[in-house]
């Protein structure tokens, strides 16, 4: 088990000064679920610090009792909660842990600016916020003083919230403590930063038929099969860059009709940090490629060139058809003999192509 | 004969986009992207499959590639162009309404009234969809800086059927104030620019606003989204072209600024803005774009910059282009900038250089006492119309004043009762204003971490991002406010 391994994970839905989402919900179940995995985060549930609508830590919120916006929970005094317990571990200049998971569902904006440096920056609203007054946690100002203070080596930051730029609301960091942190230890933390927006755009939530009908932020969908199914390299490890060209191969694909902008991931300057390593390396998933035939003239073979253009296979057509599995990549298919020929990309279904 | 080594085999491709403002990122069989370009894209690259991804606005598609090892080299045109979202009714992009264009293209010819002389104004509102009956410039007003009212839904024509309202005046060159009236979201305005000789176009969509609180019924209106709009500029004249090349990249070049992109390329930018200038908008994004580079290219900017000034005039978003961050720049331009620019990014420009130059925006001017309502959004300046609006121009207190003011503030946040005070009064919003609940907010949070320093009002204006004499002179009401000014 990874018990050096912890994690922060949020999500508001019930927003009574905005609109109240219905992913955010599902979103943490979901995130929370590959956390405790074996083959995912494998975390004891004991490091998971979570807060939703329902509770956080282990105060229980019941949002039909709420009067006004001003009651609404969890607030950001709840949220800094989760967070104390390493601020304490920085202040002392103590180590908290290998890796800090730090998941995010809900309503946010990112902070407005034309500013390189923190051009990362970005803000979950709190349940208690409104049109007019937009409370918040500037999620990445605790993520950035955890790595400026090296509690953990690691830190893996996944914001699915918009990060528009609010017309009324200001950005407004977190009163963290004021620390002499080690630039050189600071430099060495690695990171995986990802949100679910681009700068000044908004993620999107989307009713999944073939989930039970239920609600998911596009993004963490997209980060959960990355995860899932991300070919690890020879050594067997999935590393950060690899989930990264995951997601931004297959959110379209998961978004369907609805329109999402690309996501946003920062791998940091350090090296890359290793997800985690598939035990199972050796026989990794391939997805299934058929090509069936328009019309069948005898002995058609079909010709499989990968993308520096080797023949890899050639098979022949039974009933007008045939299946291979391929690893994810480009591929020219042609037809032997002909000139019928079409390059696909494979990702991580299968597909079937007619030539 | 010696085999060759693999990196002999290199093969030279080169990709031509649509259009020279579509983005294209090469991109290799392990999904790796080993070049990105705008407009053109050259590389020498191993035989192999490819594929290239397109992207034009936040539209993008991908075509593939084969480089057979057997060619000297390969040419890769995309001639179809891509269909982007855009607020304005452009030739072949994703909102693209035959009705729309020629309406806009024949109303931008004629001009409704006149209220003024020398500029011109095209506004054009439509709904996203047809089938809106509700005209789209319900709670539109347009008005001098000064406020005074010039034209309104009933000045311009509404067409039905077609779900668009356009209206043209002509105008004294100037600032205006495009105003929406949200109802209980609040009046909002954005500033447009004319000058002289020249017609400002001004292109906007509906949306939806809902207000939903818990105790009170949900309600919703259809009003122009002032944050979407696009802004054009052509030859007074020569009217809206919806097939314009120049219009199509100021398009691309205005959602890049909204997105944080940066979608123009320097050298090939120069020369376009230096031949081509049949649309002005296209300079000002894109110089905009290139002066966030993490290395402007001041030399572009600047040759820019003076292309248009002598075609526009004192443009507050052109003038803003001199106020980077290279101190040899600011010397030679000093400028001062009483009515706002059009653009956030121009904003965030003067307030910064108000830090090292009060007199940039001019005390008592529009920038001046307008500052409390500055929202924070790109690309466009907007202001929420305050009720305490042109109630503060007394004059703001001198600098070692604020200095002082900041400190006795400091000091007393530091206490158990002081803070309780702050607290209190952040919580009691209707009393304070914009700008004095951001002081109180930020005062708190440096109590929460026990800074010693008093906040400086640089950090302020920084933060804030409105000029030193506005948050001067909201320290000095605050404190009145607060009744907290003889404590010291």
């Amino acid at each position: 088990m990874a018990v050096d391994d912890h994690a922060i994970v949020i999500g508001i839905s019930a927003y009574p000064g905005l609109t109240s989402l219905e992913g955010p919900t599902n979103d943490i179940a979901l995130f929370t679920r590959w956390l405790k995995k074996k083959q995912g985060g494998n975390l004891p549930s004991k490091n998971i610090r979570s807060c939703s609508s329902l509770r956080c830590l282990l105060k229980k919120f019941d949002p039909a009792s709420w009067g006004s916006v001003q009651d609404a929970r969890p607030h950001s005094e709840d949220i800094g909660k989760l967070f104390r317990p390493f601020l304490e571990k920085g202040l002392q200049r103590k180590k908290a842990g290998r890796r800090l998971y730090i998941y995010v569902s809900g309503h946010g904006f990112a902070r407005s600016t034309d500013s390189y440096k923190n051009f990362q920056d970005t803000a979950l609203y709190t349940a208690n916020a409104d049109m007019f007054v937009g409370l918040h946690v500037a999620i990445t100002s605790y993520a950035e003083w955890f790595a400026m203070t090296a509690v953990f080596d690691e830190i893996v930051l996944i914001m699915d919230c918009c990060r528009t730029k609010n017309l009324i609301h200001r950005y407004i960091d977190p009163p963290l403590p004021t620390v002499n942190a080690d630039p050189e230890k600071a430099r060495k933390v690695r990171k995986f930063y990802a949100f679910g927006a681009s700068w000044g755009q908004a993620a999107k939530e989307k009713l999944f038929s073939d989930r039970e009908n239920s609600v998911y932020g596009i993004f963490t969908l997209a980060l959960l099969e990355a995860l899932d199914k991300a070919q690890p390299n020879r050594l067997g490890n999935v590393n950060g860059e690899t989930i990264k060209k995951y997601i931004h191969n297959v959110i379209d694909e998961i978004a369907g009709d609805t329109k999402v902008s690309p996501p946003e991931i920062y791998l940091g300057n350090y090296s890359d940090l290793i997800w985690f390593t598939r035990k199972d390396s050796s026989s990794p998933f391939k997805p299934k490629v058929t090509v069936v035939l328009t019309e069948q003239q005898g002995n058609d073979v079909c010709i499989i060139k990968d993308g520096s253009l080797n023949t890899i296979d050639s098979l022949p057509f039974t009933n007008g058809q045939v299946t291979v599995e391929l690893e994810p990549g480009i591929y020219k298919i042609s037809i032997e003999g002909t000139s019928r020929e079409q390059i696909i990309e494979l990702l991580n279904d299968d597909i079937e192509i007619t030539i | 004969m010696t085999s060759k080594s693999r990196s002999e085999k290199h093969i030279p491709l080169s990709i031509k986009a649509p259009d020279e403002g579509t983005e294209i990122f090469l991109v290799n069989d392990s999904f790796e992207r080993i070049e990105s370009g705008i407009g053109n894209l050259n590389k020498n690259v191993f035989p192999g499959l490819y594929k290239i991804r397109f992207r034009s606005g936040t539209t993008q598609e991908d075509r593939f590639l084969e480089v057979s090892a057997n060619r000297k080299k390969v040419f890769f045109q995309e001639k179809k162009p891509l269909a982007f979202e855009a607020t304005t009714p452009l030739l072949n992009t994703k909102n693209d309404d035959s009705h729309h264009r020629r309406i806009a293209e024949k109303e931008s010819r004629r001009t409704y009234f006149s209220a003024g002389k020398g500029s011109s104004l095209f506004l054009f509102i439509r709904h996203p969809e047809m089938g809106i009956g509700q005209n789209p410039a319900e709670g539109i007003t347009l008005h001098s800086l000064e406020g005074s009212k010039i034209a309104d839904k009933e000045n311009g024509v509404h067409n039905n059927a077609d779900g668009c309202w356009s209206l043209c005046i002509e105008l004294d060159p100037g600032t205006y104030r495009l105003r929406v009236d949200t109802g209980m979201l609040g009046i909002f305005e954005m500033f447009v620019v004319t000058c002289n000789n020249w017609q400002t176009q001004l292109f906007g969509m509906t949306s939806e606003f809902t207000s939903e609180q818990k105790e009170i019924e949900t309600k919703r209106l259809t009003r122009l989204l002032l944050k979407t709009t696009s802004v054009h500029m052509t030859k007074g004249g020569k009217g809206f072209n919806p097939a314009s090349e120049s219009n199509r990249l100021a398009e691309l070049a205005k959602i890049a600024l909204e997105t944080g992109r940066t979608a123009v390329d320097e050298q090939l930018f120069e020369k376009m803005v230096t031949i081509n200038i049949d649309n002005p908008m296209f300079g000002i994004y894109g110089a905009h774009q290139l002066l966030n580079a993490r290395r402007p290219p001041y030399k572009v900017i600047d040759s820019v910059a003076e292309k248009l000034e002598r075609l526009l005039g004192p443009h507050p978003d052109v003038v803003s282009l001199w106020l980077g961050k290279n101190r040899k720049r600011k010397q030679r331009k000093a400028v001062a900038l009483s009515s706002p620019p059009m653009l956030f990014r121009s904003w965030e420009l003067l307030t910064r250089e108000s830090i090292r130059r009060n007199s940039v925006v001019p005390e008592g001017s529009f920038s001046d006492l307008f500052s409390n309502g500055m929202l924070s959004t790109t690309p466009w300046l907007l202001h929420r119309l305050t009720l305490e609006s042109g109630a503060e121009s007394y004059s703001p207190p001198s600098l070692s004043k604020t200095k002082e003011m900041l400190g006795n503030l400091a000091e007393i946040s530091n206490t158990k009762k002081g803070y309780e005070l702050l607290e209190n009064a952040s919580q009691q919003r209707k009393d304070l204003t914009q700008l004095e609940l951001s002081i109180v907010q930020t005062m708190l949070n440096q109590a929460k971490q026990s800074a010693v320093s008093p906040l400086s009002l640089n950090k302020l204006v920084e933060s804030m991002k409105v000029p030193t004499v506005a948050v001067k002179r909201s320290a000095n009401s605050l404190l009145e406010k607060l009744d907290i000014k003889q404590k010291k």
